[in-house]
């Protein structure tokens, strides 16, 4: 009871000072000099019409290079635990109207995540959603099937080949440009064409695969972990 | 405003009545599978009636808009029966009140 009213109290209150901050708040109608500079300089820049794509794979490409690292010792931390320690219930036998989806969608569920991937500096998306769409795919797969997945070796080498293939397109702009993941290692081409964007696409599929991979592989760890109890 | 858009806002305004009330429900349900009732099937419903809006106020959306509510139907349902299947197993999820249980008759049956 005295849980509610505190909660409420505390809603209440930042109610007010939401409310109270925007009396004076006006919406700026011109964008910050960093902002500015993305907007007006980022297609020409790079091609990328997407330009959130811009700023995260070419701008800031060395920062997504980090993220895909943490992603890569979150996965690697949960396959180990699952190891190290199985837990979890036998999985139960699937039910029919499961395994029947599990049928049908998958393909064309990896279709829109390839789609999501190879679009990502034309449309909304890139490699992190669209591979997070492809695992869920085989998450699916995985649901409707009654048997536990072995030790995949493929899944491992998809894994760092995309890993080794991330660090080497960095590279390739520092041999020759001089710098770290330059984008313009590859011509920028016509911008809203497939292929375009300088090496924007290429880090795409790279993280698209990464992602993909590891996450499937995670899902497969939980399923394992399950079966050995 | 022409008849589209007021057919538009109807939609609209009624799928976001759907999941509103869907998430009423899974709020003020007691049990996990009246909880689960009220956040499944409402939110099918009111996607579905939420996106059919969007498709009438722009109508060169449908055909894409179509396809996501196709994909609603397909998985929503089929998603939210692996979910209840997989609380009928654990038996602390068990409400005390439950008099028929086909499912748990059943067992061994439907595999």
């Amino acid at each position: 009871m005295i849980r509610t009213y505190v909660g409420l109290i505390i809603v209440l209150a930042l109610g007010a000072i939401v409310v109270s901050s925007l009396s004076n708040y006006s919406v700026p109608l011109e964008l910050g000099s960093t902002g500015h500079n993305y907007t007006q300089r980022g297609v020409d820049d790079t091609g990328s019409v997407n330009l959130v794509t811009a700023v995260v794979v070419a701008y800031r490409g060395l920062d997504t290079l980090g993220e895909v690292v943490v992603l890569f010792s979150a996965s690697t931390a949960v396959v180990l635990i699952l190891t190290l320690i199985p837990m979890g219930a036998n999985p139960t036998p699937s039910s029919s109207i499961v395994s029947f989806t599990a049928g049908v969608l998958p393909g064309a569920i990896v279709l829109f995540g390839i789609y999501i991937i190879s679009h990502g500096h034309l449309s909304p998306g890139g490699g992190f959603p669209g591979g997070a769409v492809v695992a869920s795919a085989f998450l699916l797969i995985m649901l409707g099937s009654n048997t536990i997945p072995g030790q995949s070796r493929l899944l491992a080498s998809i894994e760092s080949l995309a890993g080794l293939t991330f660090g080497l397109l960095g590279f390739w702009g520092m041999m020759t440009l001089g710098q770290f993941l330059n984008n313009k290692v590859l011509p920028v081409g016509s911008p809203g064409k497939l292929l375009s964007a300088g090496i924007i696409p290429l880090i795409s599929l790279v993280i698209g695969a990464k992602v993909a991979s590891e996450l499937s592989g995670v899902f497969a760890s939980y399923r394992k972990a399950g079966g050995e109890k | 405003m022409s008849f589209l858009d007021i057919l538009a806002h109807v939609f609209t305004g009624l799928g976001a009545l759907v999941l509103f009330a869907s998430g009423l429900g899974v709020f003020r349900m007691p049990d996990v599978f009246n909880k689960m009732h009220a956040g499944t099937k409402a939110t099918t419903l009111g996607s579905i009636l939420f996106l059919l809006g969007i498709g009438l106020f722009e109508p060169t959306w449908m055909p894409k808009l179509l396809l996501v509510v196709l994909f609603i139907v397909l998985t929503n349902p089929v998603s939210s029966h692996a979910l209840a299947r997989a609380a009928h197993n654990d038996a602390s999820e068990k409400p005390d009140n439950l008099i028929i249980d086909d499912l748990a008759d059943n067992k061994g049956g439907d595999k």
